[in-house]
């Protein structure tokens, strides 16, 4: 766990070196965002079966867990969804921005799921680009990628 | 680019996201990214040692509690989920996981990959007690791999039984839900047991899932590129 934390601090820090500043955030974003991450848990919900969903109990694996993925998420959008976006599109617009981040995205989860998580992933991350779009911010992406995230240890 | 091709970005990016979702491969992560730090897998007999865990439920007359036993590795090799109700609570109950050296007996479905489990339940009187009837317990355990993904069977005294497994997250983590207590492990396939229970999805090949996503992703991008040519020669 430590060592996502300062891959997230290392993300973040490579963001605020290459000029990235915090937008204004509006309403409207977080909005679209929340609506982004109920889609990506309803997906998922969408496809259990069997299974009841239950929250999971509140203990310190937990308690330490959550604040790590929460920086790791956000940290993973700034870079990606922020520094990256922003830098394709002022060479070659929206479009080549939205390919660049997307499959960038997939490809970094390769390491960790393999390849099998690669169609998941290249959905996931043409979502996560569409709110970058619509919302022209990080925050809806952010918003949306870290109910995702906290939803894969919160619910059982 | 403006918000209405955004928008439709979105739209067929929901699309293939339900689509995905159905026919993902069982070994596919269950859900996007839950900052997986696992440590390597331990096993009974190496050092360090696996660990076990128990919890103990005083006796009382409120139902029993919703829980969670799990040992103490990270993410935990073996955890035991109970729903409020599960267990007769009228008598005092240690619930245990513990690592046990694997049976003679081998399951006919593959070969048992990590370690064997104990799940159970004592009484204060050492008596062995049994969930109640309907009760589902999930058992959670972490395989070696993920590919291709194991199966979580139960052994009962004298042969294993495969349950319905499905991927449970970070660190090769599968569940199934059983109604008793007893041994478990996860078996990776290799067995040519008609028994093993389907996994959920499965069927389509990844290649040919990767492939309808990026020809999707194409046609998502020629659009957007399309709309965006069209718009700067109408300003």
């Amino acid at each position: 766990m430590p060592a996502g934390v300062v891959f997230a601090l290392a993300l973040l820090a490579l963001a605020a070196g290459a000029g990235w500043r915090l937008g204004r955030p509006s309403l409207a974003a977080v909005g679209i965002g929340v609506a982004g991450g109920a889609v990506l848990v309803a997906a998922w919900l969408s496809s259990r079966s069997g299974v009841a969903v239950e929250l999971a109990p509140v203990n310190t694996v937990i308690a330490t867990w959550t604040p790590a993925v929460a920086l790791i998420a956000v940290a993973e959008e700034v870079v990606l969804r922020g520094v990256l976006f922003d830098a394709v599109r002022g060479w070659g617009g929206d479009g080549w921005a939205l390919a660049a981040t997307t499959v960038l995205f997939a490809a970094v989860h390769v390491p960790l799921y393999g390849f099998g998580a690669l169609p998941l992933d290249l959905a996931v991350g043409l979502l996560l680009g569409g709110l970058r779009v619509v919302s022209r911010g990080v925050l809806a992406p952010a918003i949306a990628h870290l109910i995702a995230d906290l939803a894969g240890g919160w619910l059982l | 680019m403006t918000r209405r091709p955004g928008a439709v970005v979105v739209l067929v990016s929901v699309v293939a996201l339900a689509t995905v979702w159905r026919v993902l491969p069982a070994s596919s992560p269950p859900i996007y990214d839950g900052n997986c730090i696992a440590d390597p897998y331990v096993t009974l007999g190496g050092s360090p040692a696996p660990q076990g865990a128990s919890m103990h439920f005083p006796a009382t007359s409120t139902p029993f509690p919703a829980s969670e036993v799990f040992t103490g590795e990270t993410p935990p090799q073996a955890q035991l989920l109970m729903e409020s109700g599960a267990f007769d609570n009228t008598v005092a109950l240690t619930v245990s996981v513990d690592p046990v050296a694997a049976p003679a007996v081998q399951p006919s479905n593959g070969a048992i990959e990590g370690n064997v489990y104990k799940f159970s339940a004592v009484s204060a009187a050492g008596v062995a007690e049994s969930p109640r009837a309907n009760v589902l317990l999930t058992i959670v355990l972490r395989g070696t791999k993920s590919v291709p993904p194991p199966v979580i069977d139960r052994y009962d005294g004298t042969a294993w039984t495969p349950l319905t497994t499905q991927n449970s997250g970070c660190g090769n983590t599968f569940l199934a839900t059983s109604t008793q207590l007893g041994e478990f492990a996860a078996v990776a396939p290799g067995g040519s047991s008609p028994s093993q229970p389907a996994t959920s999805g499965g069927g389509i090949p990844a290649a040919l899932i990767i492939g309808g996503l990026a020809a999707l992703l194409v046609i998502a991008i020629v659009v957007l590129f399309t709309l965006d040519r069209s718009r700067n020669r109408a300003r």
